[in-house]
């Protein structure tokens, strides 16, 4: 690992990310994604969070054990992810975040 | 009364710029023409960059990213200093210093849509089978078929191919290109020419240390680049028998993808011989004197004689993970030094410079080519593996290397003459 950050929050949607590179965003958001995001994590496919402005995120660490099974449910849902940003190479890629903990904002 | 002097300082109000004088600046009219010409040839649904900057919606999510490496020019990956040597190059995706404050203050304000109206129409892409350079009269594919797995690191592989050619010709276009469904996980890819070779083809460097030192470099894909036609009346013998190495760089997509990726190659009519010969090597070595201790930046320097005048139409700097920077410099027989350019170095990118056809430069017979390339063993080298130790020359990733990659071809005296005087007669007319 080359660094690790502090503590932080990030704020956006759960989806699954082969289906987020290959659609873009409006084939891959929302609702009407949620069962075939499913579908790839069961195949073992990778999720991450959309934030609004610093991009994409891929969720490792705890929340991925099991198939993503805590989090799995959130798939299509906008949350707060409580975590760190973890840089394990130098190849431009999507970012990784080692979350420990996943909200629902209270307004949704 | 007091309802016109309301009335008429609305008006005035209306009238009046914002505050800063400054227009305000839309995704719609100002952010979306930059993203079409210089990122969304990567960034397009199923293309290489790991997300589409087609629409508003694709890139709200990435405004402050989008700002943060363009200001810092690590996007699009051009790595030319702009302010030193020759500016004009083929293909370059690059960012004016007007167009990154563009982006800076459309994200400062808040990243506004705009009037969708302003819109340009939607880029297009071309069938992925469409080859650029034209119906190639040979296709080579990688022996078997490559599988990248969902997930793991990136690998750097080569595979060797026959040609199948049973005759001589002269190349007159290659391009070489991911498999079909395979450029998500194409990096980036070279090919090499493996055949007998005379003296001037023959790879600079340490013998030992490849099967055969018959090989010469042939092309570079990376996205954004079409392939490349030689300019008229130069050609690359391809013999027959060759066989093509491809050096490949994978990286996962996160979905299992299988490539075979091909070359193809275009030659000039049977029984025409070009009059000028292209060649590719890598010159002005600084490899073997390669001495960089550790936490420490180093600067090494190399050298190659042009004997015959010559026309560059290429440059690439070639270093590993703790590469920084490598400026180009002719030593002309008059003892005068013209810089031609510095390119800071990614191990991420290999990036070929092809330079535009009216600012090729033309180096008379003597010139030496002056390489300098730096390397940096401290921890601020973000690629560096461990700046603790003492690195030398090697062909592993964690080792180094140190050379310019050049594309050139060599000129009789009478063209080069009257290619400087035509530079020359355009210059003065220009000014």
């Amino acid at each position: 690992m080359i660094s690790r950050s502090a503590t932080k929050t990030l704020n956006g949607e759960i989806l699954e990310i082969s289906c987020y590179k290959e659609k873009g965003v409006a084939g891959s958001t929302g609702a009407a994604h949620i069962m075939c995001a499913k579908d790839c994590v069961s195949k073992g496919g990778s999720l991450g969070i959309l934030t609004d402005g610093d991009g994409l995120f891929k969720i490792v660490g705890e929340l991925e054990k099991n198939k993503y099974a805590k989090l799995v449910s959130y798939i299509g849902k906008t949350v707060e992810l409580t975590g760190t940003e973890v840089v394990v190479s130098n190849n431009y890629d999507i970012k990784l975040f080692d979350a420990q903990k996943v909200l629902l904002p209270k307004k949704q | 009364m007091t309802t016109l002097w309301i009335l008429v300082a609305a008006f005035i109000l209306a009238q009046t710029p914002a505050p800063s004088g400054k227009k305000e600046v839309t995704f719609a009219k100002d952010v979306a023409p930059i993203l079409q010409r210089s990122c969304q040839n990567c960034h397009h649904p199923g293309a290489q960059g790991p997300m589409s900057l087609m629409t508003y919606e694709d890139v709200r999510p990435w405004v402050r990213a989008i700002k943060t490496r363009t200001a810092a020019r690590e996007m699009p990956p051009w790595h030319i200093e702009r302010n030193i040597g020759i500016s004009q190059f083929k293909d370059d995706p690059s960012l004016t210093d007007e167009e990154i404050a563009t982006i800076g203050a459309w994200v400062d304000a808040g990243a506004p849509r705009g009037n969708p109206a302003d819109m340009q129409p939607a880029k297009t892409f071309v069938d992925d089978e469409q080859w650029h350079i034209g119906t190639p009269d040979l296709i080579i594919e990688i022996p078997k078929e490559h599988v990248v797995p969902a997930n793991a690191g990136d690998l750097w592989i080569d595979y060797i191919a026959d040609s199948g050619l049973t005759e001589d010709r002269y190349l007159q276009a290659v391009e070489a290109r991911p498999g079909p469904g395979a450029r998500s996980v194409v990096h980036h890819l070279l090919t090499y020419l493996i055949q007998d070779v005379s003296e001037d083809e023959v790879l600079v460097g340490r013998d030992a240390d490849r099967p055969t030192n018959n090989e010469s470099f042939l092309n570079e894909y990376a996205v954004g680049k079409n392939g490349d036609i030689l300019p008229e009346g130069t050609g690359k013998l391809v013999k027959a028998g060759a066989k093509i190495r491809f050096n490949l760089h994978y990286h996962s997509s996160g979905k299992e993808t299988k490539d075979r990726t091909r070359v193809g190659l275009k030659f000039y009519p049977k029984g025409y011989v070009p009059k000028y010969h292209q060649i590719s090597l890598q010159i002005a070595q600084a490899s073997a004197d390669l001495d960089i201790p550790a936490n420490s930046v180093t600067r090494h320097d190399g050298y190659f004689r042009f004997n015959k005048a010559a026309r560059i139409t290429a440059i690439q700097a070639h270093m590993h993970n703790r590469g920084k920077r490598m400026c180009l410099e002719a030593i002309l027989p008059n003892n005068s030094v013209q810089t031609l350019n510095c390119v800071k170095f990614d191990f991420n990118w290999h990036k070929v410079y092809n330079y535009a056809d009216d600012v090729t430069p033309l180096l008379p017979a003597g010139t030496v080519l002056h390489s300098i390339l730096w390397h940096d063993n401290t921890a601020a080298q973000r690629s560096n593996p461990d700046p603790r130790n003492w690195v030398g020359y090697g062909q592993r990733t964690i080792d180094e290397m140190a050379f310019a990659w050049v594309t050139w071809t060599y000129l009789d005296e009478a063209d080069f003459k009257q290619m400087t005087e035509e530079r020359r007669a355009r210059a003065t007319k220009n000014q």
